[in-house]
Parts: C-alpha cells; sequence; structure tokens
C-alpha cells in the first residue's frame, strides 16, 4: 500500500515519517522534476506500507518547485507515486492554520488519516480540541492524535491506516470550473476565502483557547541590529572551525586507508591493465568520493540543528534586506555557507529558495565560495611562495593569505551576483513568506536522519559522476598516442639522472616521463601557449586538467609529475622539488607572481565536473553548468593574468 | 531615516488607513484589505485574512521584512508585501480587548 504523507512546515512531519520508518529510507527524485523525494516503509504483520514524505508545503497552489510536486502527483491517478491512502500531519497547537491544506487534501476524496501531532504541545498551551466534533465535520476519515516528537502514536497511525474508512463523496468546499490564466489569481483568492472562512467557523465550535502564548524574549536578542548578526556571525565560526577541524582526522584516516588498498590489491594482483585499473583508477576514485564524507556530514549536522531548532528562519529573517540588493534572497545564506565546505550540497540546498531567478542566482555564484577542496591546493602553495613570518608582530601572513582568498571568493561571488541581476530575467513573481518557528531543543533523531539522508544523495548522485571521471582521468594519464609513452619511460631509463637515483625515484622518473607523453601530457602541452601569460607551464596545464574531477587533484597530479611521493599531509618532499623546478631561463617556476595567480586561478575557475553535474540536475538543462562554466572560466583567466601582471 | 512626512502619516494612522509597512512594534492592527489577488491568496492561506486583529512583533535590523503575530504564529512578510496590505489602527479600547 502507498501512502502520500502530507502537511505543512513545522509540523512535526519529519518526525512522524522517522517515528514510522526508521532507517528504511530511501532518497530519490520525482519523475521528471528535480524535487527530492524521500520514501521509506514499515511492515504491518505481512503488508509492507509505503510511505512517500512530500515536501512540507502551507496549500496545493505552489510557489515552489517543491511545492508544485504535491498537486501534480495528487491530480494524477496514473502517476507512479499516485498514493493508496493521505496521511495528513497538522499542529494541533495551531489547528486554524493547518486545516487549509488538509481541508484541501480533504477534498480529494483519497482515503485519508488526520493526525493531530503536537498533542501535548496544545494541551500545555491550554488549547483544547473537541475531537468528536472534529470527527462530525469531516465523518468518513479516521482522526487520531500523536505526541512523534516524544516517539509517542506508532500505533494508532499504523492502526488507522490498516482500518481506512472509504470515502463517501463528502467535501469541504464543492469545486469551481476551471479558469483562464487572467482569472485564475481572482478565483483562487474568493475560493481560498471562502475555505479559510469555513475553517473559522469549524475552529470556533471545536476549539477552546484559554490563554495567549507568550512570545520568548530571545527573539529579541536573534533579529537585533546589534546581537543578532554578531550570534550569527559567532555561530558561523563555530560552525566552521569545526567542520575544519573534526574532519580532518577522518579524512586523513580514509586518505590513508585507500592509499594502503591500492597498494595492497596491486602487490597481490596479476600486473596489467585490469591491475591499473582497478588499483590507480577506481580505488583512488571511490577514496576521492568517501573523502568528502566527514564534511558533508558535518555540515549538515550543523545546519540541521539550526533548522530544527528554528533559529535558520531567524537567520532568513535578518539577512533578507541585505542579500536583496545582489539578486539573492534570505535564504541564500544557507547555500552559500554550504558552498564554504563544498558546492554539491550547497547547490542542493537552493530548492527552498521560492523564486526562481534568485535561486538561480544562488545555484551559479554558490561554486566561487571557497570550498573545503582548494584547502590543499591553497596550503601547498601557500607554502611555496607566501613566506613565513608575522605583519605587526602578530598577524601571520600565511594565515592572512589564505583569508585574503576566501574573502576573495566571496566578495567575487556577490559582485557576479549583482551582475547576474541585470542579466537575468525574472520569471515568477518575487516574495516571501516565511513562517518563523517556536524556537525548541533539536530533535537529535531528525538532525541523524537528515545527515544520513544528505550523505546518501551525495554518495548516489556526485559519487558516481566523480568516480567515472577518475576513471577517465586515469586512462589519459596511462595511455598516450601510438608508443610514444613506451619510448619516453625506455629513453628515461637510459639517462644519468635514473641510474644515480634510488629505487623508489627511479620508479617516479619514470612515470613522470610516460605521463609527459600521455594523452594527458599532449594536452597540457596544447594548452601552454594559453596559459604562458599567467607565468604557468605545461605541467602546471595537465593539473589544470585534472582538476576538473576535484580541485585537490591538483596537488596529487602535480606531485606524480614531480615524481616524488605526495605522503599524506607531509608534502616536504613534493615542496622541495617545486621549489627546484625551474623554467627554461633558469628563473624558479613558482615564484610569487605565478604562485598568486595559480591561487587566484583556483579562487574563480570552475574547476568541478561534479558541481556541473549537479548544477545541470537542478536547472534542467545544459544551458546553465555551461554558462557557469565559461564565467567563472574568463573571470580567473583575467583576475590571475592581472594578478601576474602586477606581481612579475 | 525619517522623513519629514512621517509624523503626519502615523498621526493619520489613528483616524484612517495605512500600510502595514507605516506600522511600529506592538501597535494592534486590524487587516482592512489586501491589493493583490496572488499575493492574497498566498496570505489567506497563512492565516492573514481581511478583519484579522494582529500586530508587528518583530522588525528586521534594516527595516525589512517585518513580522506579524497571526494567533501565537510568527509570519514574516516583505515590506513590499506589507505595503499592499491596507490596516487600521485599533484605538485604545480595542486594544485593551485584544490584550
Amino acid at each position: 500500500m502507498k501512502v502520500a504523507l502530507l502537511g505543512n512546515p513545522n509540523t512535526g512531519k519529519s518526525s512522524i515519517f522517522n517515528l514510522l520508518t526508521g532507517l528504511r529510507q530511501q532518497v530519490g527524485n520525482f519523475p521528471g522534476v528535480t524535487v527530492e523525494k524521500k520514501s521509506g516503509f514499515f511492515m504491518d504483520g505481512k503488508d509492507r506500507i509505503d510511505i512517500i514524505d512530500f515536501p512540507g508545503t502551507y496549500s496545493l497552489i505552489a510557489r515552489s518547485i517543491d511545492e508544485a510536486v504535491v498537486s501534480k502527483v495528487l491530480e494524477d491517478k496514473k502517476h507512479k507515486d499516485y498514493p493508496d491512502q493521505i496521511l495528513a500531519v497538522v499542529d494541533a497547537s495551531r489547528l486554524e492554520n493547518n486545516l487549509f491544506l488538509f481541508t484541501q487534501l480533504y477534498d480529494f476524496q483519497l482515503p485519508m488519516v488526520l493526525v493531530l501531532n503536537m498533542w501535548d504541545l496544545a494541551e500545555k498551551q491550554g488549547i483544547h480540541i473537541d475531537l468528536e466534533k472534529l470527527q462530525e465535520a469531516f465523518p468518513d476519515i479516521s482522526i487520531i492524535t500523536t505526541n512523534a516528537r516524544v516517539g509517542l502514536g506508532k500505533e494508532r497511525i499504523t492502526t488507522a491506516l490498516r482500518d481506512a474508512k472509504s470515502r463517501n463523496n463528502t467535501k469541504f468546499i464543492q469545486p469551481v470550473p476551471e479558469q483562464n490564466d487572467e482569472l485564475k489569481d481572482k478565483l483562487n483568492r474568493e475560493i481560498a476565502k471562502k475555505r479559510k472562512e469555513k475553517i473559522s467557523q469549524l475552529i470556533a465550535s471545536v476549539q477552546i483557547k484559554n490563554e495567549k502564548p507568550e512570545r520568548k524574549l530571545l527573539d529579541k536578542f536573534f533579529v537585533h541590529p546589534v546581537s543578532g548578526y554578531l550570534f550569527f556571525l559567532f555561530v558561523l565560526l563555530v560552525m566552521f572551525q569545526s567542520i575544519f577541524s573534526f574532519a580532518s582526522y577522518p579524512m586523513e584516516l580514509i586518505d590513508s586507508a585507500f592509499g594502503f588498498l591500492s597498494e595492497w590489491s596491486s602487490e597481490r594482483m596479476p600486473a596489467g591493465v585490469l591491475n591499473d585499473l582497478i588499483c590507480q583508477g577506481i580505488i583512488p576514485g571511490i577514496g576521492g568520493v568517501l573523502i568528502f564524507i566527514p564534511q558533508i556530514a558535518l555540515l549538515f549536522f550543523f545546519i540541521g540543528i539550526l533548522e530544527e531548532t528554528g533559529y535558520l528562519s531567524r537567520v532568513v529573517f535578518i539577512m533578507d534586506r541585505i542579500m536583496r540588493p545582489l539578486g539573492l534572497n534570505g535564504k541564500s545564506v544557507v547555500p552559500l555557507m554550504s558552498s564554504l565546505a563544498c558546492a554539491i550540497p550547497g547547490v542542493m540546498s537552493a530548492r527552498t529558495i521560492g523564486n526562481w531567478k534568485e535561486r538561480l542566482i544562488t545555484i551559479l555564484i554558490a561554486p566561487l565560495m571557497s570550498c573545503s577542496a582548494r584547502i590543499p591546493v591553497y596550503t601547498l602553495l601557500i607554502a611555496l611562495v607566501i613566506p613565513e613570518g608575522y605583519f605587526f608582530g602578530f598577524i601571520n601572513i600565511q594565515g592572512f593569505v589564505l583569508f585574503g582568498l576566501y574573502l576573495l571568493g566571496i566578495v567575487g561571488a556577490l559582485l557576479t551576483a549583482f551582475v547576474l541581476k541585470l542579466i537575468i530575467k525574472n520569471k515568477s513573481k518575487g516574495f516571501m513568506l516565511l513562517e518563523l518557528p517556536s524556537l525548541k531543543a533539536p530533535r537529535w533523531g531528525n538532525v541523524f536522519y537528515s545527515v544520513i539522508e544528505k550523505v546518501k544523495v551525495f554518495l548516489l548522485d556526485a559519487g558516481k559522476i566523480i568516480i567515472a571521471i577518475s576513471i577517465l582521468l586515469w586512462f589519459l594519464a596511462s595511455y598516450g598516442p601510438g608508443t610514444k609513452m613506451e619510448d619516453a619511460r625506455n629513453r628515461s631509463m637510459q639517462s644519468e639522472k635514473f641510474i644515480n637515483a634510488s629505487e623508489s625515484d627511479q620508479a617516479g622518473i619514470k612515470s613522470a616521463a610516460g605521463l609527459e607523453n600521455s594523452y594527458i601530457g599532449h594536452l597540457g602541452k596544447f594548452i601552454e601557449p594559453a596559459i604562458q601569460p599567467l607565468g604557468y607551464d605545461w605541467k602546471i596545464g595537465i593539473s589544470l586538467i585534472t582538476s576538473f574531477a576535484a580541485r585537490e587533484v591538483f596537488v596529487g597530479s602535480i606531485s606524480t609529475i614531480y615524481a616524488v611521493q605526495a605522503d599524506g599531509d607531509n608534502t616536504k618532499g613534493l615542496l622541495e622539488s617545486m621549489r627546484n623546478e625551474k623554467r627554461q631561463d633558469g628563473t624558479p617556476t613558482y615564484n610569487l607572481a605565478s604562485g598568486m595567480s595559480l591561487m587566484v586561478f583556483y579562487v574563480f575557475a570552475m574547476q568541478c565536473m561534479s558541481t556541473l553535474a549537479v548544477v545541470k540536475r537542478e536547472t534542467q538543462s545544459w544551458k546553465w553548468p555551461i554558462f557557469q562554466l565559461v564565467f567563472m572560466g574568463v573571470m580567473a583567466y583575467v583576475f590571475s593574468w592581472i594578478t601576474y601582471l602586477a606581481l612579475v | 531615516m525619517v522623513f519629514p512626512f512621517c509624523a503626519d502619516k502615523r498621526y493619520l494612522c489613528s483616524i484612517m488607513q495605512i500600510n502595514l509597512s507605516h506600522c511600529a512594534v506592538g501597535e494592534a492592527i486590524e487587516i482592512v484589505s489586501i491589493e493583490d489577488d496572488f499575493i492574497a491568496t498566498k496570505l489567506i492561506e497563512m492565516g492573514v485574512t481581511e478583519k484579522l486583529q494582529t500586530k508587528v512583533v518583530l522588525i528586521a535590523p534594516l527595516g525589512d521584512p517585518i513580522a506579524i503575530d497571526i494567533n501565537g504564529f510568527i509570519l514574516s512578510i516583505r515590506k513590499a508585501e506589507a505595503r499592499k496590505i491596507l490596516v487600521k489602527k485599533l484605538s485604545r479600547n480595542q486594544n485593551a480587548i485584544l490584550s
């Protein structure tokens, strides 16, 4: 049996979903749209009950693509997700407001269970609901009360679903014939008004309210011009400090575990193409996906807490006016913040923005925020070209440059947003009606489930692409036209340098010679004339190309090229050989000018296939990811060129 | 930002209709009408109807958006939408009934 779980936002709908399905959850998409579909199941004796958790909405008249999916599914009986029953959740303490969506759903004539959730909260607030009278108004459905927050009511929901009443064609509002577009808004308004009036009459007879809930002083603090922003800054600081410091341990662990696994299996398998494919292509590819999990999990753990407590909507409230002149929305803050860790979950979280233009601009600028994949690149290059020391005796120069790079990304993103605002035409009406839910302690279960869900989405969607690109890059780096690679390897073995080198260095020299003549080596040389004005040579060119898999691949490929082992975070061997790297005229390849120019290039360039794939999925066309690739590429080229010219 | 006519508007507020964007925090008001059909529908869905007695409870640092109280449920509205909502200020007597 298929059950559609529907309700307003902030009614505890996800608590009910988690209560019923536990870990038997899946994330997918509704066919044809990019809206995330959460589904799960539980067993009622021998019967399997499938639950689809629809996005929270206030009405069937949609204002964002998230909400549109609800009416799309319910109005199409042939739809794959068309339910056998509706499980409608309302917040008992806010019955009057929540009944709007419920009565719309009621008129669909599907068997239905009405769940009055947060029953305890309503009683605490002095709200009494006469269940018998409510049942009289909706005679052909089951009405039950729950307290999903503390895990109460699973049995009651299961029983009600099992004993579903059949509908007898009772409608709350009689349907009205369809109208053309011009009159549609007017008609919708009239129906909404009629519905609302009928609900008010009903509420007057079923609900007694004793006292008005008191407003908490905390809100005054959270939206105060000084304390509000200071607190938000503090929250951000704590979040990113924890993400960077806590995530680094599991990341190093994953990194070394996969390095070990590659080595281990390569020694135990017969040498050949299959060995190379598995140990140099697939295993590092999987490792390259898994390494992002700690950061994604931590980020969504924090966002989950902010959402659960209701604080996030206060952030939207105080940021909305600041973001709007830039063509953004208060809700853009979360995607942009997330993008500081990784643009993929950031782009995905832009779905909550109802206005199409504001959502698109948020998605387009999100990858300009410096993500964590740029950190290895930044830190390597800073160690290479920025001297250690202090400004004014206390500001660490290297740290200051790192901070500057982040700032450059953020400023670049905001200015780009402003330009895009002038270019992109608006498709939908810009308005924002946002509920500020009451502040409460987070439900850890819900935070936990949302972390699991986001990690799953990342693994399934982005993971596939990252692995595919890693394999492609492995192929391009391992093979070359004709026998050029083999010849170069053989030639290198006869060189004086090779004969004098230690055994491990010999392998490095050999593979470097091969790489130079591989397909990717040829690509690097091909683009050399274009990147020479920026201060780069073909070896850096190769790394720029391989960075498309993921930016931090830069470090790996540059170290392969210089034929040294990049040993975890210990980049000393690599640093030394990079310092010794000389141009044809004998000057060092990496000086302040070329190093800074390269860092600026990484700040702006769209070197991430996974993000492009996610943007394509979210915008439903290749137009926007290609646009993004081009404009970010132009920005990267121009700004690093300017940087090089200024410093050389 | 203080405009010279602002004080006048506040005065007029007590005797005639103004729009929601001009109300101060805590002032008891009643919604008279909403201009835009589409916005009106969205507002009705969230509980904002004509004749609703309410008050502004929060104003964001830059004066926009504002938040009103609908029977204990806080709704944030941008000024652009608030301008489409005509309200009248309730007199002291009605104010007393409200609180």
